[in-house]
């Protein structure tokens, strides 16, 4: 099986749609990226004022790129295919700022209970996704999954297997981090504990809606590009600091599983999340998978910020940008090495077929 | 990507509960109907109106740590890599084996690390704040994973699926897959929670924590008792296993996941229903051939009349059901790990798990639901159901050892 993206949605800094961010990334006069939430993104500016009084910052993100994806793949109306698809949500810890927040609560409040019972559902980690299948009526498989700057590839391996094994036909697939003014600051102090530079944290949301090749091309659905291949693993001597060839393993592995060669990739778009460890890692496994000659290398977070869950689907959309210039069908690797331990790869396929940029006109 | 009929078995069992560390003091409880639920301490000082829980008392975990410092991990990892190291042993493996296999780490939660989030939070509040606080390094949730493989040096995926009260379900579903589709030799999976003050005030406002105890199914039943622990399962192929030598506990025959997708908080009889169907039919089973349900069984006056309907509704022949929360609370994303366990426990020594406190069935909940005493019985197909917030939904089926050839 060979599955292909037919719908995206992201909210990013440089707006509210996939072709604003394409656009942002194809214009060289952006911007150093900046700290803080999006400008003007919040639950009701994305939703409207009602129902969205108690809606946390994660799930307005996610609700409204899904329903991007939803209505981009041509999905919008109600019918057999929306009630079987799933939803699968690379995020962290869903919505960190509710969680803190009525954490603070119990500390400060007399009695300690009196918390908000609207904003409670907030704060399990997959509050967001349950809210996506709410709003969208997604009765399928729905599931999170939590694995740091990983979380984007581990999500797209999730999906890919769940779709090989039956239990999906189709699947909404993205990752999503909210800024969250606690967070922030915990993970500046992280990056001060780990001696790393400076990187301002973000937020974002992509989605993508993930389906087999040909019943794409049976509904009628165009393929944006194809997922050929998505593999994560763990290196316990990157945790610590040092350097091993695991992510040139990987990413050959992940070339071997996509039946393509170091030779056919156009693009490779790396992390670079500026931790010395990662950065040395990722730089040392480019030059170990490219003695004989580099394609364009491109790296994310310089671009984006620190969007933690959300790094990797930036990645893929940094390398669609990139392929999108391309006249013929090529092909890009997204690497990524994270100083917890984490690494992936991810191959991704465009198309030699011109219909597929409209979205992104 | 290799999609073949190898059969998934569970080789290898590792727990930290209120009522037993390690897995044979876990049975043991089980099978005696013990409670751990005590008073928490400071919750009563703090005002909390209920203030018993499920909790660990007399967990130490450096014996088990070797490679890392368990005081730069937070406490649900601190679970999670004690509960591994036993299942590792459990199943026969040593530490070195274990770098030359394809091992993922797969582990369920509903509040991560949301101790290590309590002091940082508290860090954040006080007028002298701690300068070199280390939380700030493993607060997010997937550092449990993250933990399990740099401690035990795993190559493969390390992922934390943080679907709440159904997480342990969908770990060992997801492993069940990695070792069906040949992306991972061996998976430790599982779920873990410690006791979250955050969930307990939520739960509390509510209206759904009881005061003292927690009785499933009951007339009289208040509400669910908070509690903690973890449980980590090996998951390989039945050939691995029997190639090591490793005794099998039990075979993993198939699982489903879907979601309401009607409300947050409020369960959906029919989607329940519908999931269990389908996890009958992954598994190549019907309802008729289930001998025994380890129930989500939350004590919850809604959640008790849901589940025993939509189990009503699925089940023609009445099978047992009992909740293993009457004993241990609501562990949250390790329930399901938990009573996997406890349904490995069903199948090899023959019994079913009490629910305990019981006084007098729910006319509502029309279950047999083996009230206050365990009983022998032997059994050889069991259902664990694991249902969550967010309406995600996950049953797997678990089949007796002795079938596997």
């Amino acid at each position: 099986m060979t599955f292909v993206v037919t719908g995206i949605g992201a909210i990013s800094r440089f707006g509210l749609s996939p072709s604003q961010l394409i656009a942002g990334l194809r214009s060289d006069a952006h911007e150093p990226p900046g700290s803080g939430e999006t400008p003007g993104v919040t639950a009701a500016s994305l939703h409207g004022a009602k129902g969205t009084q108690f809606m946390d910052r994660a799930t307005a993100l996610a609700v409204y790129a899904a329903r991007a994806a939803i209505e981009e793949a041509g999905l919008a109306q109600e019918s057999s295919d929306r009630r079987e698809m799933g939803l699968v949500l690379g995020s962290s810890n869903g919505s960190i700022a509710s969680i803190a927040a009525m954490t603070r609560e119990t500390f400060v409040r007399t009695p300690p209970h009196h918390v908000s019972a609207m904003e409670f559902p907030n704060t399990v980690m997959n509050a967001p996704a349950g809210q996506c299948a709410i709003r969208h009526a997604l009765r399928g498989l729905n599931a999170t999954v939590s694995a740091g700057h990983l979380s984007g590839i581990s999500a797209l391996q999730y999906a890919i297997e769940k779709l090989t094994l039956g239990y999906a036909s189709s699947l909404l697939v993205g990752a999503v981090e909210e800024y969250a003014e606690c967070a922030s600051r915990w993970r500046t102090r992280a990056r001060d504990l780990l001696a790393s530079r400076a990187v301002p944290p973000a937020e974002g949301v992509v989605f993508f809606h993930l389906e087999d090749r040909e019943a794409a091309k049976a509904a009628g659905r165009r393929a944006h590009f194809e997922i050929l291949a998505a593999v994560t693993g763990f290196d316990a001597a990157l945790a610590r600091g040092g350097e091993t060839d695991a992510l040139v393993d990987l990413a050959r592995e992940c070339l071997a599983r996509g039946d393509a060669d170091v030779a056919d990739l156009a693009a490779v778009v790396i992390a670079d999340l500026g931790h010395a460890a990662t950065d040395r890692y990722e730089a040392r496994s480019l030059d170990a998978l490219f003695a004989n000659g580099r394609p364009r290398i491109l790296s994310a977070t310089p671009i984006f910020g620190d969007t933690a869950s959300a790094l990797n689907f930036f990645q893929v959309l940094t390398a669609v940008a990139t392929l999108s210039g391309e006249v013929d069908e090529c092909l890009a690797l997204i690497l990524t090495a994270e100083p917890g331990g984490r690494i992936g790869a991810l191959l991704i396929k465009r198309p030699a077929d011109p219909a597929r940029e409209e979205v992104f006109q | 990507m290799f999609v073949g009929s190898r059969r998934v078995v569970i080789s290898g069992i590792g727990v930290i509960s209120s009522i037993g560390i390690g897995r044979d003091a876990f049975a043991k409880s089980l099978k005696e109907g013990r409670s751990g639920v005590k008073p928490v301490d400071g919750f009563r000082e703090a005002g909390f109106p209920s203030h018993v829980a499920g909790q660990v008392r007399d967990f130490a975990p450096d014996g088990e740590f070797l490679t890392l410092d368990p005081a730069h991990v937070g406490r649900s990892a601190q679970m999670a890599v004690c509960a591994t190291a036993e299942a590792i042993r459990d199943a026969g493996f040593s530490r070195e084996a274990l770098r030359k296999m394809r091992c993922g780490a797969v582990f369920g939660t509903t509040d991560g690390e949301c101790q290590v989030v309590e002091r940082l939070v508290c860090n954040d509040l006080s007028e002298a704040p701690e300068k070199d606080d280390m939380s700030p390094l493993f607060f997010s949730a997937e550092a449990i994973a993250g933990a399990v493989a740099a401690e035990f040096a795993l190559t493969g995926e390390a992922i934390v699926l943080p679907t709440a009260c159904a997480a342990g379900n969908y770990a060992i579903g997801h492993a069940y897959d990695q070792i069906r589709s040949g992306g991972a030799d061996m998976v430790v999976c599982g779920g873990v929670d410690s006791l979250s003050r955050k969930t307990f005030a939520g739960f509390t406002r509510l209206g759904a924590v009881a005061p003292e105890r927690c009785q499933p199914f009951d007339r009289n039943r208040k509400g669910i008792i908070p509690g903690e622990g973890a449980a980590a399962l090996v998951v390989e192929t039945y050939e691995s296993a029997r190639a090591r030598g490793a005794a099998v506990h039990a075979e993993i025959l198939g699982y489903a996941l879907n979601c309401d997708a009607r409300h947050m908080v409020a369960p959906d009889a029919g989607s329940i229903a519908h999931c269990m169907r389908l996890a009958h039919a992954r598994a190549g089973l019907s309802a008729d051939d289930v001998d025994y349900i380890c129930a989500h069984g939350t004590g919850t006056p809604m959640n008790d009349v849901v589940e025993a309907s939509a189990i009503n509704e699925v089940f023609r022949r009445r099978a047992p059901v009992s909740s293993i929360k009457s004993m241990i609370g609501h562990t949250m994303g390790a329930a399901s790990a938990l009573a996997a366990v406890a349904c490995c426990a069903a199948l090899n020594q023959g019994f079913i798990p009490p629910t305990i406190n019981h006084d007098e069935l729910d006319p509502k909940c029309d279950l047999d639901c083996v009230p206050n005493v365990a009983r022998r019985q032997s059994l050889r197909i069991v259902q664990n159901n694991g249902f969550a917030f967010g309406g995600n939904n996950a049953v797997v089926l678990f089949g007796h050892p002795e079938n596997l050839q």
